[in-house]
This record gives C-alpha cells, structure tokens and sequence, in this order.
C-alpha cells in the first residue's frame, strides 16, 4: 500500500532555498566570499567535509551561514544499498542540521557503504519493485530520523543491471509519491546518463515529474568512450556546464518555474570570479524564468 | 535475477578485484562484449578519491615520495583499510603504522613517524575548538600548591618523537627551497608538540626534557610530578621556562588542584 504523502501545494513545502543560483562552497573561495560578499542566491556544502569536531571548517562555515542560505547536499548515506543507512552516520547529520539550520537536505539516488566499508563514491543499483521497496523504506527512515523533508538526487550512471525493470524517472516519481521527499535534478546528471545509456535527455525531462522538483543541480562532465568505442561521459565537476546541458537546463525550468539551481564545481576548483560568472548565467536564466511567471499572474 | 544484497555483494567484491571481469548481470554491451571500462569508471573514483583523500591529509609524504610512489603506496592501503565511515576528513588513522611495514619504503626509516606528525597536524586542525588558558590563571593558587595542580590539555593536543629529525624534515618541506633546507638536518632525533589554539595548527619542537615533562602533564600526573620525570632526563630542565612555555604555546585548556585520592 502506497503511504499518502503530505499535499504539496506549493513547492516551499519541499525545501526553503530561494529561488536563485547557488554555488558548491569551497575552501579555496571562504576568503573571497567574506571579502567580497557577492550578490549570490545560497551555497551547498557536502556535509560530510563539516563532520570534524571543530577547526577551520566550522569557522568558515559559521561566518558564510550567517550571511547566506545553505544547503546540505550529503554524499555519504548510501541510501540505495540493501542496508538500512547507518545510524551513526544520521546522527552526524542530525547534529549538523541541529547546529547550522540549513534551508534544505538532499542526497543521492546512489549506494556507498557495504560490509567491506566506505566507498567515497556514488555507486549504482538497479531499478525494480525490490529496490523500490527499499529505498523507500530508507527514505522513510532518514526523514524521521532527521525530522524533515530531503530531496532525493537521480544519479549519473556508467553501467545498467539486467535486475533492472523500472525506468529511472518513473522509479523516482514513484520514490516521490510513497515517501513525501522532493526531487532534486541534476540536469547534467541526465545528459551523462541518457548518453552514456543511448536515452534521449530531452524526452527525460518532458517526462520529469516537474512539481516534485526542489532544486537543480549543474555540472561539467569529461568525455571518455567505452569498450564499444560508444561515448561515455565521466560525471567529474571539474569544468564549465557545456552548451547542450544549459539547453536542457532552460527546457527544465519552462517546465518546472524558476526553481533553486546550483553551479557544482568540485575539482579544478576555479578563482572565485570565474565560478560566479557561471552562476549569474544561470541567475539570468532564472530571472527571465520569474519575469515570465509574472507576466502570466499580471 | 539476483537478490540486490547478492548482487550488491558482488558488485562491491568486483569494485575492491580490478583483475576481475564485473557481475555477469552488469551491463552486457553487445553479445558477449562487457562492460569493463565502464566498470572501471567507478573502479577509479574510488581509487583516485582515496588516493586524493590521503595525498590531501599527508601532503608532505607525497611531496617527499613523488605523486607515482604516494598513488601506490596510497592504493595498498586503500585495500588494506577501506574507510570505515563516509567522514573523509579522518580517513588514514593508520596510516604511519601502514607505511612503517610497507616494504617498498623501507629505504625511508623516518616515513612512518613523518606521517605520524601529519596526522597529528590533521587531528588538530578538526579537533574541538578551545580557549587556551593563559599562564596568568595561576596566580589564583598558592605558591604551596603549584606541585599538585593538574592540567588538562588542550583537545588539539599531540606530542610526537621520533629517532629521526622528523619536525625538521616536515619544516623544510614547507620552505620555497626544500633541497637547501634538507642540507642542513640534525644528527639526532626529534620531539614536536602540536596543537590548534586558535585557527593555525603550530608544530613546536621540543627538546627530551621538554617533551617527557609536556607527556607527563598530558596524562594527567602533577606538576611537580612533571617536573620530576623531565629533571630525570635531563638535569638542566628548566623549570619556569617550559611552565611558561606550555602555557605559551596555547596547549593547556584548564588547571585544578590535585583534591588527593591516586
């Protein structure tokens, strides 16, 4: 039996981030921010980096989230693994949330932790009634646990299972139906997967359960090819969101309205003004976005 | 079909064997053509993440060995000690004791007790956050009673030795001109104290007394207790300068009188 989740009437329910461009905070930027102070919507943050007892992190973190929105964006909870998530790790999480108040929770539609231990990457599974029953069960339990709402991450994926008998974005919005949670759409995320499995990325976003949708993630990606010589694309963050992702990314937001969106750039961590640049690109598009849902209302 | 606990099982036994092919059910290309480079890209983020976990804690062990001698090294102990939780910043925990049996450093006697103190510098930078407690606090006790106080240390405390001169090989590898500064290294071996008392972690050499005296206070003995196991070693112990010196360094958090008991 489906659980009913709450009504969701309008999307503040799913997170309380503004509606405007976010970027993923790193050390090398704390200086710049505090200096600078820049016009910017919110941060993400991996909370598994704020997990120390103290130190600079905390720091930082306190100066930034004094002055910003923040988001806690975790890698570590293996939602997607047979094992219920680990308790010691939520209890991490929940001290986090307890100290910094963050605007929003989201993780991944992803496994890391097995019996051998933890893996530091966001490994895949396969899509059926089976794992649909799980990994509703450990949303369940994370929200209770952590006592709100999370947004749930469709992953980039490199390999399919023959397990596999639901399509992604139907076995999100099933995900979204049974347990309450939001969805978060990483629109880079799918076009490395839909490339990467020969899918079509604009059909997956038509067909993306919009009022779900709490947050949009963007990225850059590496080219690579597979033992076919068929393009496979490496989810690495390490570069500027290419032409064809800003495409999907508008097609998104006509369909869902301006919805919080982040800039992810963890590795080759750019100068602070480059990474801005890249947010404001996705601000205009968001602005425009406003504007004409106003226009409407008016 | 297979179970996802089975499968999953597998998948992870696959992800820690890159000599095996991956799961029978994972991503089978064209006829009998398998995923392996597909697979691999997972293989390699969890290799290469670790590997960059450990360079980023131990950035003086892979600036001294090379990126291609850390990367293997790193890679061995990933295989030994998967992290145990998802919290990267202490991922590593025993990693000084790995190197010291890692035969392909043995060549490098001082390796483990070097990636002791970087440990050590990495424990304190996200350790708890304190006040230091200033050498002032003192005044509140009679002279008498100096021998019997107690400290307790600071959370971001450690105290290292080594046989090596290991705080001095750490030094000149923060220098712009490491090989000048590896010209001139002490003989003998060498004792540091480290702690965070505000936000920069501090590395303070310390001579034998200073060190036995500063371990002393740490495990809870008195004072005056101290001061005695530090004369031991060395009879020109100075006294007033290492209680000022402990105090100045910022590793001392708190003082109370020994209320008698042990």
């Amino acid at each position: 039996m489906a659980i009913p989740h709450p009504t969701v009437t309008d999307d503040q329910a799913l997170n309380r981030l503004p509606k405007r461009a976010g970027v993923g905070l790193k050390s090398q930027h704390y200086n710049d921010i505090l200096i600078e102070q820049p016009d910017i919507g919110w941060f993400e943050i991996h909370p598994e980096n704020y997990m120390g007892a103290g130190g600079p992190p905390h720091h930082y973190l306190s100066k930034i989230r004094a002055q910003y929105p923040i988001s806690l964006h975790g890698v570590g909870l293996s939602i997607g693994g047979a094992e219920r998530p680990s308790s010691s790790h939520m209890q991490r999480l929940k001290t986090l949330i307890d100290r910094y108040q963050p605007e929003s929770f989201s993780e991944h539609l992803a496994w890391s932790s097995h019996e051998a231990g933890y893996f530091n990457d966001l490994l895949p599974l396969p899509l059926n009634e089976e794992t649909l029953k799980t990994v509703t069960d450990h949303i369940n339990e994370v929200q209770e646990t952590l006592g709100q709402r999370m947004l749930l991450e469709n992953p980039s994926t490199y390999v399919t299972f023959d397990e596999s008998s639901m399509d992604e974005v139907e076995f999100l919005t099933e995900l979204a139906n049974q347990t309450g949670c939001g969805l978060l759409l990483d629109v880079n995320n799918v076009f490395v997967s839909t490339t990467n499995h020969q899918r079509d990325a604009a059909d997956y976003i038509n067909r993306f359960p919009m009022h779900h949708v709490g947050e949009i993630h963007l990225g850059g990606h590496a080219p690579d090819e597979d033992d076919l010589g068929n393009p496979l694309l490496i989810d690495a963050h390490d570069r500027e969101v290419i032409e064809d992702v800003w495409k999907l990314y508008k097609q998104a937001i006509k369909a869902a309205g301006p919805v919080a969106t982040l800039i992810e750039w963890d590795n080759d961590v750019p100068e602070w003004s480059a990474l801005f640049t890249e947010a404001q690109r996705a601000e205009t598009i968001l602005s425009s976005a406003k504007a004409e849902a106003h226009d409407r209302v008016a | 079909m297979t179970a996802w606990p089975d499968l999953q099982a597998a998948v992870a036994g696959a992800l820690r064997q890159p000599e095996e092919a991956p799961p029978a059910s994972v991503s089978k290309l064209r006829g009998d053509v398998t995923a392996n480079k597909r697979f691999n890209v997972y293989r390699n983020n969890v290799a290469l993440s670790l590997i960059n976990v450990l360079g980023d804690t131990y950035p003086t062990i892979k600036d001294l060995t090379g990126d291609q001698f850390f990367s293997t090294m790193a890679r061995h102990y990933m295989n030994e000690h998967l992290p145990e939780n998802p919290v990267m910043l202490l991922y590593g925990a025993e990693f000084a004791g790995f190197v010291k049996t890692y035969q392909p450093a043995a060549s490098l006697p001082y390796l483990s007790d070097l990636a002791a103190l970087e440990w050590a510098r990495n424990t304190a930078y996200h350790g708890a956050d304190a006040e230091p407690l200033a050498i002032t606090a003192l005044a509140d006790y009679q002279e008498k009673d100096i021998p019997n106080l107690r400290f307790a240390m600071h959370p971001t405390l450690s105290l290292i030795s080594s046989n090596w001169p290991v705080v001095s090989i750490w030094h000149a590898h923060q220098q712009d001109d490491t090989e000048a500064a590896l010209q001139s290294l002490p003989e003998e071996g060498e004792a540091a104290l480290i702690t965070r008392p505000h936000l920069d972690v501090l590395v303070h050499p310390l001579n034998g007394g200073s060190f036995v005296f500063a371990c002393a206070l740490s495990e809870g003995a008195a004072f005056g207790a101290a001061v005695e196991a530090a004369v031991k070693l060395d009879p020109d112990f100075d006294i007033p300068a290492n209680l000022a010196g402990i105090f100045n360094v910022g590793a001392v958090k708190a003082v109370s009188l020994e209320t008698g008991g042990t």
